[in-house]
């Protein structure tokens, strides 16, 4: 009996079931192709070999969780709201509490399996989608998976705890609600904005605080850079604050800024602006801090976005930087177990044709003089100067395409670290052979050649009579497939330290495609998790938005009957329910989106500082992800206005 | 005396084909300047779908609605929304006030739609309120106020942009006996003093029995009609009563 009632009202009411039903699909398919994502065996595979991926996978499925946890409580509470009336008619033509409680459970259970149905059906749809990134990204080839049975367990008992924890809430409150506050909803009396002055101080505060965390990350992004008293730590810190004032700002505005605009008569009192305004005012004030947290999520979406690209670029051209060439030899020969070059070549030659060769040294006087010019002076480091052959600079350098120096009497730095930016080598020149050598050119981006900060390169005479502090070789391989893994495997050894007896394993060879794998599987899984979370987040921010127009439906409806009434014509009406959702849906992304600006230039600045500017231009990317987000979101607005439009306005 | 409206052989039907319902048929009557009419009648009768077909918010089968001998009913929609605007006054049982505005709001509204200026706006505002008497109200919001206050705020924003007529459906209908008749004496103010022209809809014989002039309704045809004349308003209470037994309707007694 209650099954047939319970069946025959989610028929009556299919519209507002089915935003509910789109919302709980859409997002348990989203959890569903991550929990698939993070318990696939191929990438299980690769997560064994790489520690970071498997821990990225866990701090993923946690986010989502909290996500899910988030989005479907939410969604229950807007389907209870929706249904407030009809349970206390219930009520007073006396069914029992008991049966209603009943009801609601026997319904939500049956829309809940349904939306898992579908969700897992467009889930693995998004699995697919997802393995496909994953699988480019990671270069290994594409399996094809439907779903994991783990996937699967995972989801249904996170969503399933989750139905039961909001299933006990609702139950806790049908037992107690009394039949007065379900039929005429908590008549809230509506007593206009409580503290303007306060909320417009709040505002002001949290706006100077936004300002302020962009300034001080900044520099304390710079000084981590250059290396000058800097605390990583605090870059935690100003998230942080960046976090709060952007909450407290979006509560503060949308607390004052209808006030204020009230407080324009001339503009108020023309036409619709001020019921505009004071619907605007209600809708914004009571959904403070909800709008806030949106906007929250969405310049994190927006971070993660730009950041995840970023790191991608950068781990490429980082990869350049440090491996010049597809293996580099620092060779210590004194470590007891250390391979040395011609046995190593031997074995390089097993997996991979050699096709050139070039060893080298670094020389040094062990003195400090040209420490003393940069920021790696003091007791803190202990290297000494580095000198490298010009002769042979140029042959490296003519491998790798570059030009060659001509240096004349003179000498270059060059180094791949930022942090040579602070040092100044104006006054630093030296004798040799009664020949005074000065400065030609300090060169910041150059591959590393040699284990130090940075290498003096000069006139191959100098070095003479200087001790050989490091032999390094140069290898570049003929094209071809080899397993970089084992191949980096086969060059490693294991030396015991004496003192506690621990065995380390180690290499004098570094294999270029080796790291670039490894790298890549590290970037894939940033990449896919942050534009996941992106995608994720700024749908979660829209659903709820839309969630939170369509419940006030009934509401807005006979609003919009009286002003139709009251001679508000159908185009007048249409143009104010357009602002009215326009400036509510807007509000908590016009910050996030000015925000960008700001996350640019940081971004530019951390992109000159890790001296990858000739190489990378990231304007772009951000203009293109504020479009992205732009367009998605106008599109949600649009069908949310398209539906409430249906509803709302008023013809005869 | 001028006529405001002119109600001649309307006829309105509801439903399509099969199930076809009469609300009105072939009405036909006046309302002249100032005047004060009740329309009562059984529950079905039609007065909610005559008034509603007089506000425009319904269109009529046949016949022809003239006020101030402007033709209404074959006026395109957006002169529909103005001539709601500008010629008619509304006041209905219930939710008759926007919750998010305030009382001054909700009263200056109709002037808002209009264009009028700040200044004027202020003028009547004042004017209004000081002669219904809610200025201390003006600041609260509606929820904050008594079902009759909230319908003193109507009349009010009813009066405000000078109607030609005042169209009221059940005006009492969610208020207790002591409020409605406050709210009636409000709307023989507005009649008497103000020279308002009220056609009103109502169930209730006492309340009915404040108008000059009553009709009744009987299957979407006017039955009967009652002029107060000289009588007093208990003389006229009893009249209605005798007329509603006769009807043999269901309205209510009162
Ligand atoms: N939208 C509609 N569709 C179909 N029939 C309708 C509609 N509105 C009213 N009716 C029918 O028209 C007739 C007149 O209805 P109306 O609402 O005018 O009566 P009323 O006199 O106002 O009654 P009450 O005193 O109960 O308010 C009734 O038979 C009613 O069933
Ligand atoms: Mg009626």
């Amino acid at each position: 009996m209650y099954r047939k009632l319970a069946l025959r009202n989610v028929r009556r009411q299919i519209g507002n079931y089915l935003i509910y039903f789109i919302t709980v699909a859409l997002t348990i398919s989203l959890i569903f192709a991550m929990n698939n994502l993070i318990f696939n065996d191929q990438l299980q595979t690769q997560a064994q070999s790489i520690a970071e991926l498997a821990l990225g996978l866990v701090f993923l499925s946690i986010i989502i969780c909290i996500i899910i946890a988030f989005v479907l409580g939410y969604a229950n509470a807007f389907m209870l709201r929706l249904r407030k009336r009809e349970f206390g008619t219930y009520l007073t033509v006396g069914m029992k509490r008991k049966h209603i409680v009943k009801l609601f459970l026997f319904e939500n259970s049956l829309l809940g399996i349904l939306a898992m149905v579908v969700g897992f059906f467009v889930g693995s749809l998004f699995y697919q989608g997802l393995m496909l990134l994953m699988t480019q990204l990671l270069d290994i080839p594409f399996e094809f998976s439907m779903f994991s049975l783990k996937g699967v367990l995972l989801t249904i008992g996170m969503v399933c705890s989750i139905f039961l924890f909001s299933s006990l809430v609702s139950s806790f409150y049908l037992n107690r609600v009394t039949i007065y506050e379900l039929i005429h909803g908590e008549k809230k009396v509506e007593q206009g904005v409580k503290h303007p002055y306060v909320a417009m101080l709040v505002t002001g505060v949290s706006f100077v605080g936004i300002i302020v965390s962009f300034i001080f990350f900044s520099r304390e992004l710079k000084n981590i850079f250059l290396e000058v008293d800097s605390n990583p730590g605090n870059l935690v810190w100003l998230m942080l604050l960046l976090t709060v004032s952007l909450v407290t700002f979006h509560i503060g505005l949308a607390k004052s800024l209808m006030y204020i605009l009230l407080g324009f008569k001339h503009f108020t009192q023309r036409g619709t602006n001020q019921f505009l305004l004071r619907q605007l005012s209600a809708m914004l004030s009571s959904n403070a801090i909800l709008l806030g947290a949106l906007s929250f999520l969405i310049v994190f979406a927006m971070i993660a976005a730009n950041f995840s690209f970023l790191y991608k670029e950068i781990e490429e051209a980082n990869l350049d930087k440090q491996y010049p060439f597809d293996i580099i030899a620092n060779i210590n020969s004194e470590q007891e177990g250390s391979i040395p070059l011609e046995q190593a070549k031997e074995t390089i030659e097993s997996y991979v044709p050699i096709d050139w060769s070039k060893v080298y040294n670094g020389y040094s006087t062990n003195e400090r003089t040209f420490h003393k010019h940069t920021i790696w002076q003091g007791d803190k480091y202990q290297d000494v100067d580095m000198y490298m052959k010009e002769s042979e600079v140029n042959e490296l350098l003519q491998e790798l395409g570059s030009k060659p120096l001509n240096l004349d009497n003179q000498f270059a730095i060059f180094s791949d670290m930022p942090g040579i930016q602070g040092a100044d080598f104006s006054e630093a020149s030296f004798n040799h052979k009664g020949q005074t050598y000065t400065l030609s050119h300090v060169v910041e981006s150059m591959p590393m050649f040699l284990w130090s900060y940075f290498v003096i390169v000069v006139p191959d005479e100098v070095v003479e009579g200087m001790e050989i502090s490091q032999t390094a070789a140069a290898i570049t391989l003929e094209e071809g497939p080899f397993d970089a893994q084992k191949l980096q495997d086969a060059l490693s050894y294991t030396y015991k330290i004496e003192e506690n007896n621990y065995s380390v394993l180690t290499s004098d060879y570094r294999v270029k495609e080796q790291r670039r794998l490894y790298a890549a599987a590290f970037s894939a899984i940033f990449i896919v998790g942050a534009l996941y979370l992106a995608v994720v987040f700024i749908l979660l921010a829209m659903a709820i938005l839309a969630l939170k127009i369509l419940s006030n439906l009934r509401d807005d409806e006979k609003k919009y009957r009286l002003l139709n009434r009251l001679g508000v014509n159908e185009e007048l009406q249409r143009k104010t329910l357009a602002k009215q959702i326009f400036v509510f849906f807007t509000f908590p992304i016009v910050v996030p989106i000015c925000l960008s600006i700001p996350i640019t230039i940081i971004l530019n600045q951390f992109i000159d500082l890790a001296g990858y500017s000739a190489m990378l231009n990231f304007n772009i990317v951000s203009v293109s992800i504020v479009v992205v987000i732009g367009l998605i979101y106008f599109l949600y607005f649009m069908v949310t206005f398209g539906l409430t439009k249906k509803y709302v306005i008023q013809r005869r | 005396m001028k006529k405001r409206l002119q109600i001649d052989q309307v006829t309105k039907y509801y439903g399509a084909e099969a199930i076809v319902t009469k609300a009105l048929d072939s009405i036909s009557f006046e309302v002249g300047d100032g005047e004060f009419i009740a329309i009562m009648g059984a529950s079905g009768s039609g007065k909610s779908t005559l008034l509603n077909c007089i506000a425009t918010i319904d269109r009529i089968s046949a016949g022809n609605i003239l006020l101030d001998g402007e033709q209404i009913s074959n006026k395109k929609e957006r002169e529909l929304a103005d001539y709601r605007r500008d010629k008619l006054g509304f006041i209905f049982q219930e939710y008759n006030l926007l919750d998010t505005l305030t009382v001054e709001e909700n009263i200056t509204l109709p002037l808002n739609l209009q264009g009028v200026s700040l200044k004027e706006t202020e003028k009547r505002l004042i004017d209004i309120t000081d002669k219904l008497g809610i200025h201390e109200q003006l600041k609260k919001f509606p929820m904050a106020l008594s079902g009759g206050q909230r319908q003193r705020v109507a009349c009010a924003r009813a009066l405000i942009t000078n109607p030609s007529i005042i169209l009221a459906d059940e005006p009492t209908g969610a208020l207790d006996s002591a409020n409605s008749k406050k709210l009636m004496e409000t709307l023989l103010f507005m009649n008497e003093q103000l020279h308002s022209t009220i056609l009103m809809v109502t169930h209730d014989a006492l309340v009915g029995s404040f108008a000059k002039r009553v009709l009744f309704l009987k299957d979407g045809k006017i039955w009967n009609e009652l002029y107060r004349g000289n009588q007093s308003q208990r003389a006229m209470h009893e009249d209605i009563l005798a007329t509603m037994a006769l009807l043999g309707g269901e309205g209510h007694v009162s």
